[in-house]
């Protein structure tokens, strides 16, 4: 078989006669003077330039022809004794973007300029007064890409943020790490911004997710179109990510959101973030942040509802309405976090506190095991402990439950001498030694002198103790079970009045939320 | 000439149409019955000499639009002993009372006057608990009655203090 190197084919010499062809193709040679934009040196997008720093106190100027929409990005190669400065103008001469991240000997990098088709210009300056390297070469190496989801620098401001889909991806760099084209001269670092238009009418929740980047501690924040900020999400640190979860929207409507590194100076030319975006139709499933106060309180209409805490320190807040005129008891299942220890707050109308409930530990599930409501409406209020942790990924789950009341079921609050619930002898009740240090208090009226029992079932996990008071409040006789989950038993001869009795955990830690007690009054 | 009967027709027709004289010379309207005593608002209570007894009631009304009206009766060992002056529910009523000595049995009962109709007696379900209060010589019982919720719950708390002398 005949084989045979297509180089072997050529002569040396014809290589050789074909080499400075060969060359022209190659990067293209700056023609000085190139000092001005007139006399800008033309570089095709995507080129290569060269030159040489000859003049080091001018700018070199470079005049691109934009064919299409796209992003344009350069980078200039380093050399020695320079400490380069690039800029980018459109054509009226309007600078854009300009880049001085690095001294003396390093590399610039433009990225991702967003271009339209027409003429843009890009400088290649000098900082350094000593500097004297005629001889050397400079390579301004561009590159021009389709803008589809891509950053489009500069959106630098509000006013110049770039319009983005709410479902999608957009690629951006934090970098530069310094706005050298701010008029406030104590700006420090680079704000990415977008806006999202939200067309359709009606309430949706928006998802965003912000991806890592080494050397970068990400801030997210959202503000309206009257530049007010609604949340500000920074859960994450260097060379984390953020996430904003279920941040609610009203349509139609305009945000905008703003993406910067928290700390100044602080930037990556070599690894892009993503930023993600996600709107949903809301359906009442989940919280409809921001809901960190009453007035802004999720309507909580079904069985249960999902929320995440996030930032650090956020407060859920859910709105149950009670809309007839019956009794009923509340009662609300949170579930768990990992590495979180949750706790659910009852509220009144004007945003009281009812009940707290913080029984269990971390990771673990809380209760509210009933709560006496009437017509009207109570908050539940989600938070974490310690007010420091955040985690937008892991969601908790609060259901709720409105139980209709009936004679013989505890009606909370009954924790005190004012509060009492009545009971008629020869009735029970039954209720739970729940959340931590409940009393539970009941009242009931003896009309002849007699003898009366007074019979507490046990309950697992808990002591419990039963305390008998005249109608002045004062101690006539006490009893306590011998030790958790045992039963108690208290009978006494009581004349013509009204006797209250409190029951309680013998330690206020103790407490149960799965079983209730049933207690009695027997007329012997 | 044609017209003058129908003239007279429609003369007759108006005659008929108009509301009949009575003897008083005031027009037949239906007598509007008379509230039954129960239903009546009350007056001020009496002022009592040296009570023993004191009964306050009040109402918790965070919106000033459900302000309605209310008083309160209390029944003394099953008798009705008195009422409160009728007044805003937030505002707070007092009813003094001379009770004789002893454990006495106390019953409250609240009534309301809705926006439309008639005074009206609380809910059996939503009314104070009956309790019994011992009268002593030389002090005075104070029996603290407060509604919230819209009358939905409401707590009742005794306290005593000395009587001057």
């Amino acid at each position: 078989m005949f084989t045979m190197s297509p180089l072997k084919r050529f002569p040396k010499k014809l290589i050789l006669c074909l080499a400075p062809l060969l060359i022209s193709c190659g990067p293209t040679k700056e023609k000085e003077p190139n000092y001005s934009y007139q006399q800008a040196t033309p570089l095709k997008p995507g080129a290569t330039g060269v030159g040489t720093m000859k003049d080091s106190k001018e700018a070199h100027w470079w005049r691109l022809d934009v064919p299409t929409e796209g992003v344009l990005s350069a980078k200039l190669g380093g050399i020695r004794d320079i400490d380069f400065v690039i800029s980018a103008y459109d054509k009226d001469r309007r600078e854009l973007v300009r880049v001085d991240e690095t001294t003396v000997g390093g590399d610039e990098q433009l990225l991702d300029l967003g271009v339209s088709p027409g003429v843009y210009y890009l400088t290649v300056s000098n900082k350094n007064p000593a500097a004297n390297n005629p001889a050397q070469e400079y390579k301004l190496v561009t590159k021009l890409e389709p803008s589809a989801g891509r950053e489009r620098e500069p959106n630098f401001s509000a006013l110049t943020a770039q319009p983005i889909e709410a479902g999608g991806v957009v690629r951006g760099w934090y970098w530069p790490t310094k706005n050298l084209l701010s008029d406030d001269p104590n700006a420090q670092g680079v704000d990415h911004w977008f806006s999202v238009d939200v067309q359709k009418q009606g309430l949706f929740l928006l998802n965003v997710d912000v991806s890592e980047v080494p050397k970068v501690d990400p801030v997210l924040e959202v503000y309206d179109t009257n530049n007010y900020k609604l949340v500000a999400v920074d859960q994450g640190g260097i060379g984390e990510g953020e996430s904003l979860r279920n941040f609610g929207v009203r349509g139609p409507a305009k945000y905008l959101l703003r993406l910067r590194s928290k700390y100044d100076n602080a930037g990556n030319p070599d690894v892009p973030f993503d930023l993600m975006t996600e709107l949903l139709p809301y359906q009442g499933r989940t919280e409809f942040e921001p809901n960190n106060q009453r007035a802004d309180a999720t309507p909580f209409e079904g069985d249960s509802i999902q929320g995440t805490i996030a930032p650090a320190g956020d407060a859920d807040w859910y709105k149950v309405s009670v809309a007839t005129e019956a009794k009923y008891l509340l009662r609300a299942d949170l579930s768990g976090v990992p590495g979180m220890d949750l706790v659910l707050t009852l509220k009144d109308s004007v945003g009281n506190d009812l009940l707290v409930v913080d029984n269990a530990g971390k990771e673990q599930p809380e209760v509210l095991t009933g709560y006496g409501v009437t017509k009207g409406d109570y908050y539940l209020v989600v938070t974490e402990k310690t007010g420091r942790k955040a985690d937008s990924r892991n969601s908790y789950t609060l259901a709720k439950k409105l139980i209709p009341w009936q004679t013989g079921l505890e009606w909370e609050p009954n924790d005190s001498t004012a509060a009492v619930q009545g009971l008629k002898v020869g009735d029970s009740v039954d209720g739970y030694f729940a959340p931590k240090g409940d009393l539970d208090w009941y009242e009931f009226n003896v009309y002849q002198k007699g003898v009366v029992e007074l019979d507490l079932t046990g309950v697992i996990n808990v002591t419990p103790t039963m305390t008998l008071f005249d109608q002045e409040y004062k101690p006539l006789a006490a009893a306590s079970a011998a030790k958790p989950g045992e039963p108690v038993v208290l009978t006494r001869e009581l004349d013509r009045g009204t006797y209250d009795v409190r029951l309680q955990p013998a330690d206020p830690a103790q407490n149960n939320v799965r079983d209730k007690y049933s207690f009695r009054v027997i007329a012997k | 000439m044609k017209r003058a009967p129908l003239f007279a027709g429609l003369l007759l027709a108006a005659a008929c149409g108009a509301p009949r004289r009575t003897s008083a010379g005031a027009s037949s309207l239906p007598a509007v019955p008379p509230v039954p005593a129960e239903r009546r608002a009350p007056a001020e209570p009496p002022e009592v000499k040296d009570p023993n007894f004191i009964l306050v009631v009040n109402e918790s009304v965070p919106n000033p639009d459900d302000d309605g009206v209310s008083y309160t009766k209390i029944f003394v060992d099953g008798k009705e002993a008195g009422k409160t002056a009728v007044g805003r529910k937030s505002e707070e009523r007092e009813l003094k009372l001379k009770l004789p000595p002893g454990n006495v049995l106390i019953r409250l009962e609240q009534w309301i006057l809705p926006g439309v109709g008639e005074w009206t007696r609380l809910d059996d379900s939503l009314q104070p608990r009956e309790r019994f209060v011992r009268i002593e010589p030389g002090t005075i019982a104070r029996l603290e009655l407060r509604f919230s919720d819209g009358e939905s719950y409401n707590t009742l708390t005794l306290s005593r203090q000395a009587a001057p002398n």
